[in-house]
C-alpha cells in the first residue's frame, strides 16, 4: 500500500508531503525528482528504483507521486491520485502551485480523510465535506495562456473548466444555485497524404458540476435513438460503441427513454464517457501539397479548409509540422493578399506574420482573425496559428525549404506529419445531444441556473504528407 | 514528512549548518510564538502559528525541537483544524521524543472519549500513527474500544489503528482473539468498515496467505458490492480472483453475473481488477472455453477506458492489453488502428503501442500496420524510429506472408539521411534474411552505398557485414562491396605504411568503422566465407585482413579469431570450410524472446499489479516482507487439466482455516474441507476430520502453508520426505509459478541407502507405518526421489499414460496416512493429497534408480471413492513401457 504521496513543483520543490506508513527512506521526493526529470524521453508514470514503486501523474506541471513497496495495481493508485487532484480543485478553485500553497493545510486535511495507513478511505466528496474545517484560500485564475505557452503543456485541464467555484463554499447560501454540463468530445483522425480518413474515432464524455444546494436529483434526457454498442443496433438511429456511467447515475429510464436519472454529488464528476468509431465529418479538411522546385529546394503548400457550419468557429488552432533534417532555411508565409512577410532567412528563426485579410466570413476585425506562422529551428518544425477559424473558410500556409544537399527526393519524406490542435466550442460532431436537464422535486422560488455547453477539441488530429 | 524534515536534520548537523542559520532564527521565532501562544485562547493567530510550523516541515526544514510546545498547544486547543495539524505533526516526531509523547497520549486517550465522533475517529487514527512501541499497552484497549464504537468513522479509523499497532507491536497485536473480531466485522453495516477489517486481515496474516475467504463470506461481500466505492471494490475483487470456488460451474457463473457490471466501470482500477477475477475464475482446464469468451468480454471495456483514459492510465491500461494479446492475440486483432500513435504521446505510450502492433499483425493487417510503422519510422525521435524498426522485423519474422514487403520497406529506409534509421534498418534486416535468405538477392546491391558513404553506425555496418558475408555468392561484386573496409581496417593496423591521406567524408567513416571491434570480428568471418565461395578474387584481400588483424596491439577478441581462422585454413581449406559454413541453424525461429514463457505464465499471474507493467515477476522487485504467502490455486494462468486437479487437492489438503465466526454458515462444503496440514507422506495428521474447530485452525498458522515445500512443519509432520524439507522455506509462494530450482538437493541414488538415516530409513521400508514393509524389493526404483511440484506437473502433461487400473483397498490402507506410508514402502513418493467428502485423491511419484538424474520418473494420480474403498490409478512414466509396469505393480502390490 502507499507510503508516501507527495506533490512537487517543476522545480522539483516539495509542497506537500505527507508519510503515511512509516517505511519511507530518506529523500525519496528528491530520489524521484532526480530520475523523472532526467528520463530519456517521457518519464513512464510507474517506475522501480531501489524497491520503490513509484507512481506519479503530472498535472499542468505539478508532479503528483505515490510510492509503495508492495506489488499493488498501478491502475488505482493512478485513479486515486487523479481523485486526489480532482478534490483539490473542487476544494481549491484551482489546480496550481499557487493554490496548493495557499491551502497546504486544507490539502492535508484531505489527505488524511481519504487514505489512512496507505489505504483509500473517505472517497466521496459529500462524506468528506464534513470532516474539511479549512478555508479554502482562493486563487485567481491565471490569465488565460498565451499561444506559445499553451502549446507546451496542459492541454487536458486548462480548457474546459466550467468554474473555479469551490465546492466548500456551497456550503454557505452565499453560493448562487447552478449546475454546468459540459458535453466535451475530443477527436482523434489520421488522413492519409491524399487527404482520406484512414482511422477515426471521437471520445466523449458529458461532465458536470453541480452548485445546487441540498443536491437534489436530476434528470437528463439524451437523443431517443441512441443506440449503445453495435451488436444491438436493429434499426437506424444514432450508434456508439460504448458508453460508462457514473456511479451515481440510475439508469432504469435509459432502455426505454433514454433518461438518464442522477444523484449528483458535490464538484465536478463525469456523468458518462462515451466512444464512438463510425465516421464523422472531420471538422478540418488538411490539403498537403509538396514540390521539389529543385534538388536543394522544396515547396510545400498546406491548404485547411473547416468543415463546419458557418456559425461557428474554430479556436486556438495550432497547425504544426516537421521539417527535414537537412533544411538550412524554413521560410513559411500565410498567405494572404496583404504586406510580404519580412522574410528572415538563415534557419534561426524565420518568421511571418501577416494579417490575413483575404474574404472570409465577412463580419468580425482582422484582428480576430490574425494567423501567425514561424519556424521553430530547435524543435525542427513550422507552428502555424490560426487565432478563429471561421467555419467554411480556408487558409493556406506556403513554406519554402532550402536544403543543405541536393536531397529533394528523399527530404520530402521527411516533411510532416502534420498536426492540428483545436477547439470548436458550440459543436460536437457525434450528434449527442442533452433534450432536457430537469431538476426533480423543485419547490417554489428555486430557480437554479443551467448551463450546458458542447465543445469539440481535437485530441490526435493528424495528416500525413 | 517524516522522511524529509530528518533529511533536513541530517544536514543539519555541523557540516552543514550554515544554509539553515537564517532558517534557525526562523525557528527560534516560532518557538516564541508558540511560546506566547499555547495558553492563550484559540484564536486565528495561534492558528497560523501552527500553520507556519506545518508548512516548515513540509519544505524539510527540522522543527523538531519545537516539540514539547507543539504538544502543550495540542493539550488545550478546542479548534479542530488546530488539532489536527499538531496531531500531524507529533506522529512525524514522535520517534524522536519517545518520553515527551507520553504526555500527548494522554490527551488523544481524553479525545478518543469525546462526544463528537470525528474527534474520536480522529484521535483514534493520530494515536495510533505515533509508531512508538511503547506505548501500545495504552492504545491497544482504546482502538478495541473503537472496533465497538457506535459511529462507522470510529469503527473504520480503529480497525486501521489495528493494522498500525500491529506493525509496531505484532506479538501483542495479533491474537485469535483479534483475528475473531476483525472476522466478525466483515458483517458491519458501514461498507468502509467491512473493507478496512479486509484489508487488516490480509496484511496481519500475509504470512498464511492473507485473509482467508470461504463461501459465505465470499457471497456476502458480492452481494453488498454496488454499497461498495470504487477502491473497496477493489479490495474486494482483489478477493474474488484469489478465492477458490468450491460450488463447481454453477458458482462460478453466478460470480461472474454479478461482477459483470464492475466491468463497466469507469475506474480503470475497477476495471482491471474484475478481469483478473474473471481471468482467475476461468483458469481451471475445464472452463478454457469460457476464458476464451473473458478474453472477448474484456475487450469493450478495455477500449472504452483507453480512449478516456489520462495518458498515464493510458500506460498502465496498454501493459495489461498487452499482457492480454500475448495470450489471445486474434482478441485485438481487428482493433489495430486503435494502437496508432496518436499526435504529442508520451514516448512510453508509443513504445508500447509499437511493441503491440507488433504482436496484433496477421497476415491480412501486416500490410497497413508495416505502413504505420515506416511513418514512424521518419519520425523525429530516435528511439520510437528504432523500436518502430524493430517491430517491423518482428512482424516479418512472424509472419512469411510479410516478409517480403517488410524487405522492401527496409530498402527504401537505406537512403534516410539520418543514421540511425540507416544503421536499425541493417541490423532489422539481419534479422529478417536469417530466417528469410531468399530476399538476399534484393538486398545486397542495396547495402553498396550504405557500407560506402558510412551513414550507419558500427553495430549497422556490422551488420551489413555479416549480411554481405552470408550472402555474398548471390552477387557478382560482393568482394569488392568488403574490398574498401578492408582496406580501411588495414591501413588502420598497419602502422609503419602511413594510411592513405584521403580526408573524404567516405574515408573518415570507413576509419572510424575500421576502429570497432565488432565490425572487425564481423568482417573476419564474411571474409572468410566469401573466400570459400570466390577464392580468386578474395584470397589476397583475407591474407592482408587475416595478417593486419594479427599484429601486435590489436584487440585480443579480433586476434584471437584472426588465429582461429588462419589456422584453420593453414589446416586446409576444405576442412575449414566444414567448419566455418557448418550447416547450422541460420534460420530463427524466436526472436527477441526476451521473456521466456514461465515468467510471463507467473507475471500474468499477476495481472493488475506492478509487475505486468514492469514484465517481471514480484520477487525481482518486491521485498520478502511486503509479499503475502499464495494460497493454492490463486494463479490466473491457465494449469493443464491433471495440474489443476493436483492443486485442487493440495489446495484442500490444505487446512483451509475457516475464518472465525464464518464456518458455521449454512452453506454445505465451506468450512468443511479443512483437513490439517498433509506435507510430504506420512503425516498423521493428514487424516484430522474437518471437525477442526476456526479457532484450532487458527492455531495452526505456522504450518498449513508447507504442504508442498515441507518445510517449516517440523512439529505437526514427522519425517518428510528428505529433498523436499531440503526445499528453501520460502518456495511455498511458487507452487505453480517455475521458481527459482525448487529443491535442487542431488537426490541420493543407489548408494544412498548404506548411509541411511531415518528419514531415508523410512523409505527404504525399514519402518513405516503402515505396515506394509520391504516391498520394494526387486524393483529398481530410487529410495528417495524428489520431485518438484512444478515439474511434476510438466512431466505429467509430457508423460504417455502407461497404464490404469483399480482395485479394492484394503481396509488397513483406508485411512490416508497409512497408504501414503505403505505407498512410501514401495517407494512411491506422495507429492499431494486432497480430500473431499465423497473422494480423496492422491499424486504420487517414483523414478528408476538407474536413470539419469531427474529422469525415468512413474507420476501415479490415485483416486479413493471412500463410499466403495476402491482406489482407481492412473500411471504415467517416463521409463521404458515395462519398467514402469513393474513399478506400478509393486505399488499396486504393497497397496493390496
Amino acid at each position: 500500500m502507499i507510503s508516501q504521496l507527495f506533490v512537487l513543483s517543476p522545480r522539483g520543490d516539495t509542497i506537500i508531503s505527507r508519510e503515511y506508513r512509516g517505511d519511507a527512506v530518506k529523500g525519496t521526493s528528491e530520489i524521484f525528482f532526480r530520475k523523472a526529470k532526467f528520463w530519456k524521453g517521457d518519464a513512464p508514470p510507474v517506475f522501480n528504483l531501489e524497491g520503490i514503486s513509484f507512481v506519479h501523474i503530472k498535472k499542468g506541471s505539478l508532479w503528483f507521486v505515490v510510492t509503495t513497496k508492495f506489488n499493488v495495481s498501478p491502475s488505482m493508485l493512478i485513479e486515486l491520485l487523479e481523485r486526489v487532484t480532482t478534490y483539490i480543485k473542487d476544494y481549491c478553485g484551482v489546480l496550481s502551485e499557487e493554490s496548493i500553497r495557499k491551502n497546504f493545510t486544507l490539502i492535508y486535511e484531505l489527505l488524511d480523510e481519504m487514505i489512512d495507513y496507505g489505504y483509500p478511505q473517505l472517497m466521496a466528496t459529500d462524506e468528506l465535506k464534513v470532516h474539511i474545517r479549512s478555508e479554502p484560500v482562493v486563487v485567481k485564475r491565471p490569465p488565460p495562456r498565451s499561444v506559445a505557452e499553451r502549446i507546451g503543456f496542459g492541454r487536458r485541464t486548462a480548457r474546459a473548466d466550467a468554474t473555479t467555484r469551490t465546492t466548500l463554499s456551497s456550503k454557505g447560501s452565499s453560493g448562487k444555485n447552478e449546475i454546468f454540463v459540459d458535453i466535451l468530445e475530443r477527436l482523434r483522425v489520421l488522413f492519409n497524404a491524399e487527404g482520406y480518413v484512414v482511422n477515426s474515432g471521437v471520445e466523449g464524455c458529458i461532465q458536470m458540476k453541480s452548485f445546487l444546494s441540498g443536491n437534489p436529483p436530476l434528470e437528463l434526457a439524451v437523443n431517443p435513438d441512441l443506440v449503445i454498442g453495435a451488436e444491438n443496433r436493429s434499426s437506424g438511429g444514432f450508434l456508439l460503441d460504448d458508453a460508462t456511467f457514473h456511479e451515481c447515475v440510475d439508469l432504469s429510464n435509459f432502455e426505454g427513454e433514454r433518461v438518464l436519472g442522477i444523484k449528483p454529488p458535490d464538484g465536478e464528476f463525469v456523468v458518462m464517457n462515451y466512444r464512438m468509431s463510425c465516421d464523422f465529418r472531420a471538422p478540418f479538411r488538411v490539403l498537403p501539397h509538396i514540390e521539389e522546385v529543385s534538388p536543394y529546394k522544396l515547396e510545400f503548400t498546406l491548404k485547411i479548409r473547416a468543415d463546419i457550419p458557418p456559425k461557428n468557429y474554430g479556436t486556438h488552432v495550432i497547425v504544426k509540422f516537421g521539417v527535414p533534417r537537412a533544411a538550412t532555411a524554413v521560410v513559411p508565409t500565410v498567405e494572404a493578399a496583404a504586406a510580404p512577410p519580412p522574410a528572415a532567412s538563415g534557419g534561426i528563426r524565420a518568421r511571418a506574420a501577416a494579417a490575413a485579410a483575404a474574404a472570409g466570413a465577412g463580419s468580425g476585425a482582422a484582428a480576430e482573425r490574425l494567423q501567425i506562422a514561424e519556424f521553430d529551428s530547435k524543435a525542427r518544425e513550422v507552428v502555424w496559428s490560426i487565432k478563429k477559424f471561421q467555419g467554411g473558410r480556408e487558409v493556406t500556409l506556403k513554406t519554402s525549404i532550402t536544403l543543405s544537399s541536393p536531397s529533394a527526393g528523399s527530404a520530402r519524406k521527411e516533411v510532416g506529419p502534420i498536426g492540428v490542435d483545436f477547439e470548436i466550442p458550440m459543436y460536437n460532431v457525434s450528434g449527442l445531444q442533452v433534450r432536457y436537464l430537469r431538476i426533480i422535486e423543485s419547490a417554489k422560488g428555486y430557480k437554479p441556473q443551467r448551463w450546458v455547453r458542447y465543445v469539440t477539441q481535437a485530441s490526435s488530429y493528424v495528416s500525413r504528407c | 514528512m517524516a522522511a524529509a524534515a530528518s533529511a533536513a536534520s541530517g544536514k543539519g548537523s555541523p557540516s552543514g549548518d550554515k544554509p539553515f542559520d537564517n532558517r534557525r532564527g526562523e525557528v527560534v521565532e516560532l518557538l516564541k510564538l508558540l511560546r506566547e501562544q499555547w495558553s492563550a485562547k484559540d484564536s486565528k493567530r495561534k492558528q497560523d502559528v501552527v500553520k507556519k510550523v506545518i508548512a516548515y516541515m513540509t519544505l524539510g526544514i527540522d522543527v523538531s525541537r519545537l516539540y514539547p510546545e507543539m504538544v502543550k498547544c495540542c493539550g488545550n486547543t478546542k479548534d479542530i483544524v488546530v488539532k489536527k495539524m499538531c496531531y500531524m505533526y507529533l506522529s512525524a516526531y514522535a520517534e524522536q521524543n519517545p518520553e515527551i509523547t507520553l504526555l500527548v497520549v494522554n490527551t488523544m486517550q481524553k479525545d478518543c472519549a469525546d462526544e463528537d465522533p470525528m474527534v474520536r475517529g480522529l484521535a483514534v487514527r493520530s494515536l495510533t500513527s505515533l509508531r512508538l512501541p511503547s506505548i501500545t499497552e495504552y492504545s491497544l484497549p482504546i482502538a478495541k474500544r473503537g472496533l465497538e464504537d457506535l459511529s462507522g468513522y470510529v469503527r473504520k479509523a480503529s480497525v486501521m489503528a489495528v493494522l498500525k499497532l500491529f506493525h509496531s507491536s505484532p506479538e501483542e497485536v495479533r491474537s485469535d482473539e483479534m483475528t475473531t473480531a476483525l472476522y466478525n466485522m466483515v458483517r458491519d453495516r458501514e461498507p468502509g468498515v467491512v473493507v478496512n477489517a479486509l484489508r487488516v486481515l490480509d496484511e496481519m496474516l500475509s504470512d498464511e496467505g492473507g485473509v482467508a475467504i470461504n463461501q459465505p463470506m465470499m457471497h456476502h461481500l458480492l452481494g453488498r458490492i454496488r454499497e461498495f466505492n470504487d477502491w473497496d471494490q477493489c479490495t474486494v475483487l482483489d478477493l474474488v480472483a484469489r478465492y477458490r470456488v468450491e460450488g463447481g460451474e454453477e458458482e462460478t457463473y453466478g460470480l461472474m453475473n454479478v461482477l459483470d457490471g464492475a466491468l463497466r466501470n469507469r475506474n480503470s482500477a475497477v476495471g482491471l481488477a474484475t478481469i483478473k477475477a474473471f481471468l482467475h475464475l476461468t483458469a481451471t482446464p475445464a472452463m478454457a472455453d469460457i476464458r476464451e469468451q473473458v478474453y472477448e468480454r474484456c475487450r469493450t471495456p478495455l477500449l472504452t477506458l483507453l480512449t478516456s483514459a489520462s495518458p498515464e492510465s493510458t500506460y498502465v491500461l496498454l501493459a495489461h492489453v498487452k499482457a492480454i494479446v500475448e495470450r489471445a492475440p486474434a482478441v485485438f486483432a481487428d482493433e489495430f488502428k486503435t494502437f496508432f500513435c496518436a499526435l504529442g504521446e508520451p514516448t512510453h505510450v508509443q513504445e508500447l503501442k509499437l511493441s503491440l502492433l507488433a504482436l496484433l499483425a496477421t497476415e491480412g493487417t501486416a500490410a497497413p500496420i508495416v505502413n504505420e510503422l515506416c511513418e514512424y519510422v521518419t519520425g523525429v525521435n530516435e528511439d520510437i524510429a528504432r523500436s518502430a524498426l524493430t517491430a517491423i522485423g518482428e512482424i516479418a519474422v512472424r509472419l512469411p506472408g510479410a516478409a517480403t514487403g517488410v524487405v522492401r520497406a527496409l530498402i527504401a529506409m537505406l537512403d534516410t539521411d539520418a543514421d540511425w534509421v540507416c544503421s536499425q534498418a541493417v541490423q532489422v534486416m539481419q534479422v529478417v534474411l536469417r530466417k528469410y535468405p531468399d530476399n538476399a538477392a534484393d538486398v545486397l546491391p542495396a547495402l553498396h552505398a550504405t557500407l560506402r558513404t558510412g551513414a550507419t553506425d558500427p553495430e549497422g555496418r556490422a551488420a551489413a557485414v555479416w549480411i554481405i558475408g552470408q550472402f555474398g555468392s548471390l552477387i557478382d561484386d560482393a568482394p569488392y562491396l568488403l574490398e574498401p573496409l578492408i582496406d580501411a581496417v588495414v591501413a588502420a593496423a598497419g602502422s609503419d605504411a602511413p594510411a592513405p591521406h584521403d580526408d573524404s567524408e567516405a574515408a573518415t567513416a570507413l576509419a572510424e568503422a575500421a576502429a570497432s571491434v565488432d565490425v572487425r570480428l564481423e568482417l573476419l568471418t564474411a571474409a572468410v566465407k566469401l573466400f570459400f565461395a570466390r577464392p580468386p578474387e578474395m584470397q589476397k584481400m583475407l591474407a592482408r585482413l587475416l595478417s593486419a588483424c594479427l599484429v601486435e596491439g590489436q584487440d585480443v577478441g579480433v586476434r584471437d579469431r584472426a588465429l582461429l581462422y588462419f589456422r584453420l585454413l593453414r589446416a586446409g581449406v576444405a576442412a575449414a570450410k566444414e567448419v566455418v559454413c557448418a550447416p547450422g541453424p541460420v534460420a530463427v525461429t524466436e526472436f527477441l524472446a526476451d521473456v521466456s514463457s514461465d515468467v510471463r505464465d507467473k507475471i500474468f499471474n499477476e495481472f493488475n499489479t506492478l509487475s505486468v507493467v514492469y514484465v517481471k515477476p514480484p520477487e525481482d522487485f518486491v521485498p520478502a516482507s511486503h509479499r503475502r504467502a499464495k494460497r493454492a490455486g490463486e494463479d490466473v494462468a491457465e494449469l493443464s487439466a491433471e495440474a489443476a486437479a493436483a492443486a485442487e487437492s493440495a489446495a484442500s489438503a490444505e487446512a483451509t482455516e475457516a475464518p472465525a465466526g464464518w464456518d458455521a454458515a449454512p452453506v454445505s462444503g465451506a468450512g468443511s474441507l479443512a483437513t490439517a496440514p498433509a506435507p510430504a507422506p506420512a503425516t498423521a495428521a493428514a487424516s484430522a476430520p474437518a471437525s477442526a474447530p476456526a479457532q484450532a485452525a487458527n492455531g495452526a498458522h505456522d504450518d498449513d502453508l508447507d504442504f508442498f515445500g515441507g518445510a517449516g512443519g517440523a512439529g505437526a509432520a514427522p519425517a518428510p520426505a528428505p529433498a523436499l524439507a531440503a526445499a528453501p522455506a520460502d518456495d511455498f509462494g511458487d507452487l505453480f509459478g517455475a521458481g527459482p530450482a525448487p529443491a535442487p538437493a542431488p537426490a541420493p541414488v543407489a548408494a544412498a541407502p548404506a548411509a541411511a538415516d531415518d528419514d531415508l530409513d523410512f523409505f527404504g521400508g525399514g519402518g513405516g507405518g503402515g505396515g506394509g514393509g520391504g516391498g520394494s524389493s526387486g524393483v529398481s526404483l530410487d529410495p528417495a526421489p524428489t520431485l518438484a511440484p512444478p515439474v511434476f506437473q510438466s512431466k505429467w502433461s509430457a508423460c504417455t499414460p502407461a497404464e490404469s487400473f483399480s482395485f479394492p483397498l484394503p481396509p488397513h490402507v483406508a485411512d490416508p496416512a497409512a497408504l501414503t506410508a505403505t505407498a512410501a514402502s514401495a517407494r512411491f513418493v506422495q507429492l499431494a493429497f486432497g480430500d473431499t467428502p465423497t473422494h480423496a485423491k492422491f499424486f504420487f511419484f517414483a523414478r528408476e534408480a538407474a536413470a539419469a538424474p531427474g529422469t525415468g520418473f512413474h507420476l501415479v494420480s490415485m483416486a479413493v471413492d471412500k463410499s466403495t474403498g476402491v482406489a482407481a490409478v492412473d500411471g504415467r512414466s517416463e521409463a521404458a513401457p515395462a519398467a514402469a509396469a513393474a513399478a506400478l505393480a509393486s505399488l499396486k502390490a504393497a497397496l493390496s
